[in-house]
């Protein structure tokens, strides 16, 4: 109850501090948010063509039923390496889409049950990591220097090792 | 690189429409998507005008440069070049205590005028670094899935609290050393 009270309180307290900086620098203050409020439109702005792009190509992707088609091959693999067979589909999405893989997350825990192993799997993976080819393309797409190239492998790599990790501890903590 | 990554994705796409007979649903998927960008990107500018200019406040009134005094033990082993040069440094730090605080529509905007920082300066392996982070971006209290279990019927949703904060840190503990190695012998 109390984790869940200051996540909500911690907004609230960062405007709490930006007022009160407002107030002690007075004009000066106020130019700089103005200053700081055009950058961010700036940027926001900049990316915004890119980030066109990759959202159709990824709601493409979750239409296709690509994610289904991945997973049917990489099923026996996984389960064998101790992937619970029905968080496959989410952990295909994960990388893509968030709001397709929250989708599929809540169609786990309805499936499966809230408490269940394959929920439990799920909530630490989805909680652990990221839709790493929108947060790298976007991040990237500010800035003119270009993506070193261990970065997608790399950030690959890490997603899954939060799938057979988020699994083991998964199966460490229910028990 | 990011038309690649659209090429890939879109063929893949394509094939596995044609054999599951979705080709349909994937004009749709256009069009949707289309749509789709334009709210994100007006959630996002939204949220970057705001939190821009509160990020810029606590800059000016010293409260960023702080922030990262204190995180400096920990930080700058992950990005020793901005911590050396101060160039993206409050940033940085602003964008990670975003995510960790579960503000994810200020830590995008953040991450980005780090990132823009970075690039000014040149530091490319601190860059790197900075992606790779992002990724296992993870906030203290993971709140959507919280409500989301409670809302199935879950006895204990808090229960995945520690195993998520156990997975990320040792996602991001890897990820920094991975981009620290490849990093370095970029360079």
């Amino acid at each position: 109850m109390t984790a869940e009270k200051i996540s909500s309180l911690a907004v609230p307290a960062v405007i709490l501090l930006f007022c009160f900086c407002l107030v002690r620098g007075r004009g000066s203050a106020y130019e700089s948010f103005m200053k700081g409020a055009k950058d961010g439109l700036k940027t926001s702005l900049g990316v915004f063509p890119v980030m066109t792009l990759l959202i159709v190509s990824l709601s493409m992707f979750s239409a296709s039923g690509a994610a289904e088609v991945i997973s049917s091959f990489l099923s026996p693999v996984c389960v064998r390496l101790g992937v619970p067979e029905g968080i496959i589909p989410l952990v295909v999405m994960r990388p893509f889409s968030g709001s397709a893989s929250t989708a599929a997350y809540s169609a786990l825990l309805d499936k499966f049950g809230a408490d269940s192993f394959e929920s439990f799997a799920a909530s630490v993976i989805m909680g652990s990591g990221d839709t790493l080819v929108y947060v790298i393309s976007v991040y990237y797409s500010a800035v003119k220097a270009k993506k070193s190239g261990y970065v997608f492998p790399v950030s690959a790599f890490v997603a899954l090792f939060a799938v057979f990790f988020g699994c083991t501890l998964a199966r460490l903590f229910m028990n | 690189m990011i038309w690649l990554c659209f090429a890939v994705i879109t063929v893949v796409s394509f094939v596995c429409a044609a054999v599951c007979g979705n080709l349909e649903l994937m004009t749709t998927a256009v069009v949707d998507g289309c749509m789709k960008s334009v709210k994100i990107a007006l959630e996002l500018s939204g949220g970057a005008v705001f939190w821009c200019g509160v990020m810029r406040v606590l800059l000016d009134g010293g409260v960023l440069r702080f922030l990262s005094r204190v995180l400096t033990p920990v930080l700058s082993l992950a990005f020793p070049r901005a911590w050396r040069s101060g160039e993206g440094r409050d940033e940085i730090t602003a964008a990670i205590c975003a995510n960790m605080l579960g503000i994810g529509n200020a830590a995008t905007p953040y991450a980005l005028s780090a990132m823009k920082k970075m690039d000014g300066d040149g530091n490319e392996g601190d860059m790197g670094t900075f992606a790779v982070l992002g990724t296992c971006s993870a906030s203290i209290i993971p709140t959507t899935l919280i409500t989301l279990r409670r809302a199935a019927g879950s006895v204990e949703p808090y229960s995945i609290v520690v195993p998520i904060w156990l997975c990320s840190l040792s996602c991001a503990l890897i990820g920094v050393v991975l981009s620290r190695i490849f990093g370095r012998t970029k360079a």
